[in-house]
């Protein structure tokens, strides 16, 4: 007897739907038992991962603030994923993008023209584009592959911003931490409400999800992609532009990952400093999959991620959970969901080996 | 083809001057299994109104695969059907039409009844000697010697690289049409 994988024939429509609460049960009991291993009281642990965070105002905008660089850098992955092109240099395209924008802001430090605001998010996207287009062409180009490429200049592109801020745009007035000027306020995004985190910028965000719905799932380029990343054999056979499906899977990311940078240094940070992004670009790739690289899951995925970001520094706060175990237990989430999404899709049957 | 040197062309605009293929492989080559008729009618079909200003209308593409499906026969749910729950020789039916529909100039289908039940098959070369009589040049690829016959104005054989000069296909040999197919092209000229 052995087991054997094999993809289900008719998909009922509702498994795709109840696969996401199985999973969210699976969670719960799962981390019931391991809270109450460890010694903590679950149901005081649950509350503080999933109800604590957003139980006020505050905790909702901070919510949405969150979620804002996730839905943004995973709507521009789902292009290049439905495709087959695995950019995972998300994290490196956003920080370029902080980077340009954040040049743009400290070159006009002080003349603050009304027009800085959105040409510093065009210069994010134009930045983010750019490093993304580097492995685009050194896949059409030398057939090298993405994956390795796209992840390596990441890290230069971290190394990048860090050399930045401890040199050239340190700032002079700063006691020598690694930062940069505080950007003015024409550089600043604004505030959606007062007093609070949220910007415009989670607007520009939710407008964005249909518009990548359009492309996605509405638009020839789409349904283009779409079968590229299905049947290649039948993308070539139909004479669909390969590279230039490889161009826009990487453009379309790295674009919406500098926008999410930009609007990250000109947003609750104000400045470039080090580290921008606490790991966005890498956490989007889970956002994209787990919104089944649909823009409206995609949205739902990257508020459901933003709440298990928050929600686990809210039990280290509060029960001062280890961030081992907060960490465990959203990996717990994010395994249930993918796994049981996977088995909607597939079944597992007991074959008898065949006597010899 | 009509004057034009087509061999570095890209696909699309080989299309353009009136080529179609039809091609050995259904699934993942000729159509996405996982994809419906209506949208798999978007692989080769672009115009008709199913792609207007970048976007694709999906009910322009449903309507065009319905007719595929009702013109050829094709034995399926609908245009919303997968084209990996259709059988072997209905979606050959169906990309067949897909094929005959955008009336090219040339076909070249290459075993167009592999694997396809004899009714299929009929049906398949039927709807070929009707194109051939509208007007259009079709190349068949077939191993299959009585399909050849059956259906051919003309039979030409590729043994060892070489093309063979073509004959006639109406009276001609098994004999002979072996020997070609041997490479030995002058000596079957003497066998027949």
């Amino acid at each position: 007897m052995r087991l054997r994988l094999e993809p289900r024939t008719e998909t009922a429509r509702w498994l795709l739907f109840a696969t996401p609460l199985l999973a969210a049960v699976l969670t719960l009991a799962c981390g019931v038992v391991m809270f109450a291993a460890l010694g903590y009281d679950p149901g005081q642990a649950l509350t503080s991962f999933f109800v604590k965070p957003i139980d006020s105002f505050y905790g909702l905008t901070e919510l949405a603030l969150k979620a804002t660089p996730l839905l943004l850098c995973a709507l521009g992955l789902a292009v290049g994923f439905r495709g087959n092109v695995w950019n995972i240099g998300a994290e490196g395209q956003l920080t370029i993008g902080a980077v340009c924008a954040g040049g743009l802001a400290l070159a006009f430090h002080g003349e603050e023209p009304f027009w800085l605001l959105p040409a510093m998010a065009v210069a994010g996207a134009l930045g983010g584009a750019a490093w993304a287009a580097i492995p685009a062409f050194l896949r059409t180009r030398f057939n090298a592959n993405e994956i390795l490429t796209s992840l390596m200049l990441t890290y230069i592109a971290l190394h990048v911003l860090g050399y930045l801020v401890h040199g050239p745009w340190q700032n002079p007035e700063g006691y020598n931490f690694p930062q940069s000027r505080d950007f003015g306020e024409a550089a600043t995004v604004p505030l959606l409400v007062e007093g609070m985190r949220l910007h415009v910028g989670s607007l520009l965000a939710l407008l964005l999800v249909p518009a990548a719905w359009l492309l996605l799932d509405k638009s020839y380029l789409g349904f283009q992609i779409r079968v590229t990343g299905l049947a290649p054999g039948a993308a070539a056979y139909a004479g669909f532009p390969g590279r230039r499906i490889v161009w826009a899977g990487f453009l379309a990311g790295g674009a919406m990952a500098g926008l999410a940078g930009m609007l990250e240094a000109a947003g609750p940070i104000g400045k470039l400093q080090p580290l921008i992004s606490p790991g966005y670009g890498f956490a989007a790739i889970i956002v994209a999959f787990l919104g089944r690289l649909n823009a409206f899951g995609i949205l739902f995925a990257s508020l459901l991620v933003a709440l298990l970001y928050l929600g686990g520094e809210t039990a280290q706060i509060d029960l001062k959970l280890p961030p081992a175990v907060t960490g465990v237990f959203q990996g717990l989430l994010l395994f249930f969901l993918l796994g049981s999404d996977f088995l909607a899709r597939y079944r597992f049957r007991l074959v008898r080996r065949a006597a010899p | 083809m009509a004057g034009v040197v087509v061999g570095r062309l890209p696909p699309a605009q080989r299309r353009k001057l009136g080529f179609a293929v039809i091609p050995e492989e259904r699934l993942g080559r000729g159509a996405v299994a996982e994809m419906s008729l209506a949208e798999n009618t978007l692989l080769t079909e672009a115009g008709h109104g199913l792609v207007v200003r970048g976007l694709v209308r999906g009910r322009a593409a449903a309507g065009y695969a319905a007719e595929i499906i009702e013109r050829f026969d094709v034995v399926a749910r609908g245009a919303d059907a997968e084209a990996d729950s259709l059988s072997g020789g209905n979606l050959q039916k169906f990309m067949l039409g897909r094929e005959i529909l955008k009336k090219p100039k040339l076909l070249v289908a290459a075993h167009p009844t592999w694997g396809v039940d004899v009714g299929a098959a009929a049906q398949i070369h039927r709807a070929l000697i009707e194109m051939r009589d509208a007007g259009a040049a079709i190349l068949l690829i077939s191993e299959d010697l009585d399909e050849l016959l059956a259906i051919s104005d003309r039979i030409a054989v590729i043994s060892r690289g070489r093309l063979s000069p073509p004959i006639a296909a109406e009276g001609a040999a098994r004999e002979r049409i072996g020997a070609l197919m041997t490479g030995s092209f002058a000596e079957g000229a003497h066998a027949a």
